[in-house]
């Protein structure tokens, strides 16, 4: 059937190359129209509880697209009429930031947060400079010694220093283009800043706005990397189809991914662009592949006959189908598993991902032996440096003597000490962040050294809420609600790593004590839920309606305790977990009002952390039963599917360990590199083995066999290596931390995986001599043929 | 490669080794065609049941929590100290303040004063007319019955005098009085819509107690009957000293200052102009060492004035830090300060150094 297809193929090739064509032409349209941005809320797994939570309340009780800015004074503290107009100029420049949230923009020069004092009506509470700055150096006393008097704005929002404030934003997540509010920030930055004052800004739009920021770098890496592939194709294959064809296939691959999403309405995040370039070199290492057997096929052609493309194109398309499709159908297959995670973006990821890999069925198994087969002069070669010679054969030589002489086992033994050794550092690995700041970016960029700044100065820029409450309307209003918040808020801030808690809880005594003539001996809850209610009744009256709104919802059931992290790590944000839980566990009268977890950036974060590890093992372990079916399938064994773990594994292990000693951490931008590489690293094993196998059913000895597919798919296997691991080395100059780190995580691994197939499996496979490779061994006999002489002849 | 090595294939297997052998291999193969479905399902058992662990260590909070509030203050010597607060937090230093013990108690009321007979032996009184005695330097608190109004029972002040008696005061005209070092407490005066601040025993029969809206009580005859002024202030008034029988001084609210030079006949009201100070001022005391009334208030303030009423000199505790005081004692060199921290003011230097708060 496969030499039936194979002939279909070639004899119909003008039909099968213009489908291609037509079909590519098509998916172009949609494929340049897709959409390259960052989505945050694409990481919400959408089923954990705590997203649930976070989902419920963040429109009121803060999302996760906070910003945050700060605005430092150079010389002095920010009470001096040059640093307050600033402060003024940045507040009010936010309003015309797009998609902004009006309502929720907190800045000592905005009317949101307010002093509340007693007058003869009551209380009132007013802005400390808004609309007006303080006119003269009284009027800034007087604001000073307001700022000082509120704890609710002295340390959280001006510095205990007095030398810097925060002036923070929510938008409106719908509305939010991360990309326009990032450069309307900075410019408004720019407008403003001068020799008085450094002006500093995190938040997550801002830091995905770097992201695309460093696009246009992003795209000339990836030209970069295109060339360096592109030169080194060229050279170790010596041919013009050599190069261009890895690079079609490669190409319409993209294409067809790229547009396919686009219909699916799943856009290109570009945090992933290195999952892309993985992709294409399962395109590029099939297509090699095609070409060094179709090279193979034209030296079969004797003297005597006449060199024939056409002939040798089928014959390479017959011989490599099988273990090409099933490369492509185990890495699909791996793939797909990986949508078990109950991440979005993971999801759409491994849409993206199956389709792009199976695109690689068409784009480099079936049409770049279609192409092949109008190549005139098969024999001919565009410059003469021939690293076959000088290179590629003799290190292939040394894979075969290794194979044949006790260096197998040697070989067999590093690997199980590999196993072991990485086995035990994979287990280090740390879940979530594993340093201060985003590890997207190098800790020398501006925004990580915007946010050490900003978390240096201040309880933490990045948070988390809680919400008590259930579902009986006027709960927050309870003493023992309000009295749990607060212990709850007491227990939490023992953690060094958090900076500040806020609630409800301490807003009342503010406005208790000041209804009681400012005495400071009523500085406590009211006693009752009647008096709490008046208590925030009083508060909103003096205030404006909305203003309670990001401490309780409006009919008083829920009330948000906000906790300030100064990092995100991982270690952190699970320690603040488990402290709640045993918080939780420690008061049981707390069921009364429950304590949900979570919201905020953390709070998603946390969710986000929680998910990943398990959903990483179980993804491991789906990906590697997809294998064993597929072996199982082909090869009707379930030993070839342990088989084929051992470089799937090995790889994986190997890649976690370098996780773990250059302390990157597994989140959410490190997992889906490796979550998709779990599925990725067995082809090249595959066409090792299967060739093996096919030379063995020719009667070829064992030895003699992995010998010939050594020289064959070996030099496939190489080649593409050395290629793409040349080019993936290109993403260590990146601007983007992340980028480089994923760089030299995939060259780890296609190294890993390149030696694995080129040592390690053919050791094993003499060693073990598993029958599905080699069939019954004992009814066969000795060609007779010596280990050296096997080795000489290829030479 | 110079040692020629036989492949395995090259040995060749006898048949009647080859039956036996096979049946074992057999045996190998299906065991080892179960390991990789074996390595799957310990994946996936891994995958649902190993979660990251997060080590949560025990913090120790320091005696003294940011959040806290201490409210009350009591000094028995130089170097023992008292503290009553939130959430019926009590503590106890033996060394002037360097270090604190966390004295335990089973209520969470907030306890707003203390005040010690002795170095074992002292009563802290607070909101919903909690009364705590201690008859062990407080390893061991217990709560007393007092005599309580249906409408409001914080107690706000209690003084200890010699022989076992002391005098507690607190919301809708409490006044309430021990003579067996707090075992039981007497009602000394009926109820009635104020709050009362704080009073002062003189001698054997005279008592002052002063109130909101500047009201003042006074008994000549140890509480049985209750004269009542109303003084020239409207503010409230919060704290009451006597440095002789003859000289007074009431603090209050809004910064004012009465005086009395004929033992509480008369007194005369400053001027916040004149005094400088316009904050509330929540306690006085007359300190012997620098030969001046000393009084705390809200927002870091502090004032002292000379006892003619001559010079008065008001300030901040420190230039950053504004939290309220509500009661202060005199200790060797200077005062402590209580309220939203607990600090010393040295007066040689004028440098306030906040006390307790230093994780352990």
């Amino acid at each position: 059937m496969i030499v039936k297809f194979a002939r279909l193929c070639v004899r119909y090739r003008k039909i099968a190359l213009t489908l291609v064509l037509a079909v590519t032409a098509m998916m172009s349209f949609f494929a340049q129209r897709i959409e390259v941005k960052t989505v945050f809320e694409d990481l919400q797994p959408a089923s954990h509880p705590y997203i649930q939570t976070h989902e419920r309340f963040k429109q009121t009780f803060g999302g996760t697209n906070i910003v945050t800015f700060m605005i430092e004074a150079k010389e002095g503290d920010i009470f001096q009429m040059p640093v307050l107009e600033k402060i003024q100029k940045i507040t009010q420049g936010l309003l015309k930031i797009d998609a902004i949230n009006e309502f929720q923009i907190y800045s000592i020069a905005g009317k949101k947060l307010k002093e509340v004092r007693a007058s003869t009506e009551g209380i009132e509470s007013r802005p400390y400079m808004w609309p007006n700055l303080p006119k003269n150096a009284e009027e800034i006393e007087a604001l000073k010694q307001a700022v000082l008097r509120n704890p609710l704005v002295y340390g959280p929002y001006v510095s205990e220093d007095l030398t810097s404030t925060l002036v923070t934003v929510d938008f409106f997540d719908d509305l939010l283009d991360y990309n326009l509010a990032y450069e309307q920030a900075y410019n408004l930055i720019e407008q403003v800043q001068d020799d008085s004052v450094e002006i500093r800004l995190v938040g997550n739009p801002i830091l995905y706005g770097w992201v695309n920021h460093f696009l246009p770098e992003t795209v000339n890496l990836v030209l970069a990397a295109l060339a360096i592939f592109l030169l080194l194709l060229f050279v170790m294959n010596r041919t013009w189809r050599g190069t261009l064809l890895p690079l079609i296939s490669g190409a319409i691959s993209a294409i067809w991914a790229l547009g396919v999403a686009k219909m699916c309405g799943i856009h290109f995040d570009p945090l992933v662009v290195v999952i892309a370039m993985l992709i294409t070199a399962r395109a590029v290492s099939h297509s090699v592949q095609m070409i060094t057997r179709f090279h193979e096929e034209i030296d079969k052609f004797d003297g005597q006959r006449k060199v024939c493309s056409k002939v040798a194109a089928r014959r390479t398309l017959a011989g490599l189908l099988r273990p090409g499709l099933l490369g492509i159908a185990t890495d699909a297959g791996c793939v797909a598993v990986v949508a078990i995670s109950p991440i979005p973006l993971l999801q759409k990821l491994v849409v993206l991902a199956v389709v792009w890999v199976s695109t690689v069925a068409v784009s480099s198994v079936i049409l770049t032996p279609v192409m092949l087969s109008w190549i005139k002069k098969p024999r001919s070669y565009a410059h003469g440096l021939n690293l076959d010679l000088l290179l590629i054969r003799p290190f292939l030589n040394i894979c075969v003597s290794v194979v044949a002489t006790r260096v197998r086992y040697l070989v067999v033994g590093v690997a199980v000490l590999l196993f072991l050794v990485c086995g035990y550092y994979s287990l280090q690995l740390k879940v979530g962040d594993a340093n201060p700041g985003s590890p997207i970016l190098w800790t020398d960029a501006r925004y990580n050294q915007d946010s050490a700044a900003i978390n240096r100065q201040f309880p933490g820029a990045d948070r988390m809420f809680v919400v008590v409450g259930g579902e009986r309307s006027n709960q927050a209003k309870d003493v023992e609600v309000l009295d749990t918040m607060l212990r709850f808020q007491r227990y939490m801030e023992a953690q060094k790593e958090i900076g500040g808690t806020l609630s409800i809880a301490d807003i009342l005594p503010a406005v208790n004590m000041t209804l009681r003539e400012g005495n400071s001996r009523y500085s406590e809850l009211g006693e009752n839920s009647l008096v709490n209610g008046e208590l925030m009744y009083m508060f909103e009256n003096a205030a404006e309606p909305g203003d309670l709104d990001r401490f309780v919802d409006v009919d008083r059931s829920n009330a948000a305790v906000t906790l300030f992290f100064g990092d995100r790590q991982g270690k952190t944000i699970r320690t603040a977990i488990a402290r709640i839980n045993q918080f939780i566990e420690e008061n049981p009268e707390v069921q009364q009002a429950k304590i949900h977890l979570a919201g905020g950036v953390i709070g998603v974060i946390a969710a986000v952390n929680e998910v990943i590890l398990s959903g990483q093992i179980q993804s491991i372990a789906l990906a590697l039963f997809i294998l064993v079916i597929m072996c199982i399938v082909v090869y009707r064994s379930s030993i070839a599917g342990m088989f084929f773990m051992v470089p799937v594994v090995l790889s994986n292990l190997v890649t976690f360990a370098f996780m773990a000693w250059q302390n990157i951490g597994m989140n959410i931008n490190t997992v889906p590199v490796a979550a998709l590489g779990i599925g990725l690293g067995v082809d090249y094993a595959l066409y090792i083995c299967d060739r093996i196998k096919s030379e063995h059913q020719l009667g070829k000895s064992p030895l003699e066999a992995i010998s010939i597919s050594l020289h064959c798919a070996g030099r496939g296997v190489l080649v593409t290596a050395l290629v793409l691991i040349a080019s993936v080395y290109v993403w260590l100059f990146s601007s983007l931390r992340f980028q480089a780190e994923m760089g030299m995580l995939i060259g780890l691994w296609l190294t890993v995986s390149a030696l694995s197939a080129l040592f390690l499996m053919p050791a094993l496979a003499y060693i073990f001599k598993p029958t599905f490779i080699f069939g019954n061994t004992q009814r066969r006999r000795s060609t007779g043929e010596s280990p050296e002489l096997i080795a000489g002849a290829m030479a | 490669m110079s040692i020629a090595e036989k492949a395995p294939d090259d040995v060749l297997v006898s048949e009647h080794l080859s039956n036996h052998k096979s049946t074992g291999k057999k045996a190998t193969s299906l065991l080892l065609s179960f390991v990789p479905w074996s390595i799957v399902a310990g994946l996936l058992w891994a995958g649902i049941f190993v979660k990251p662990s997060a080590q949560v260590e025990t913090v120790v909070p320091p005696p003294i929590d940011k959040r806290d509030k201490i409210y009350g203050v009591s000094t028995i010597a130089t170097d023992l100290i008292w503290l009553a607060g939130n959430y019926g937090k009590i503590l106890r230093s033996d060394d002037g303040g360097s270090s604190w013990v966390r004295q335990i108690t089973d209520t969470r009321k907030h306890l707003q004063d203390i005040s010690a007979w002795d170095s074992q032996r002292a009563v802290a009184v607070g909101n919903g007319g909690i009364v705590l005695v201690t008859e062990d330097g407080g390893n061991s608190w217990s709560e007393i019955e007092v005599p309580k109004s249906e409408i409001a029972n914080k107690l706000i002040r209690v003084h200890a005098y010699e022989g076992g008696e002391a005098w507690a005061v607190g919301e809708v005209g409490m006044i309430l009085s021990t003579t067996d070092y707090g075992k039981t407490w007497r009602r000394m005066r009926e109820e009635e819509d104020i709050i009362m601040n704080d009073l002062i025993k003189l001698g054997d029969r005279r008592i002052f107690v002063v109130g909101e809206y500047g009201r003042m009580f006074r008994s000549d005859d140890n509480g049985k009957t209750w004269q009542d002024f109303d003084t020239d202030s409207q503010s409230s008034l919060t704290a009451i000293d006597f440095r002789t029988r003859q000289h007074g001084v009431i603090v209050g609210l809004d910064g004012v200052i009465l005086t009395t030079t004929d033992a509480g006949q008369s007194w005369r009201l400053t001027e916040s102009k004149d005094s400088g100070n316009t904050e509330h001022l929540m306690d006085v005391q007359w300190s012997g060492d620098i030969n001046r009334w000393i009084s705390v208030g809200n927002k870091g303030k502090w004032m002292t004035f000379s006892s003619e009423l001559n010079a008065y000199e008001a300030g901040n505790l420190s230039k950053t830090d504004l939290s309220s005081h509500t009661e202060l004692a005199l200790v060797q060199g200077g005062m402590i300060a209580v309220g939203a921290n607990v600090g010393y003011l040295d007066f040689k230097t004028d440098e306030f150094t906040t006390l307790g708060n230093d994780r352990q």
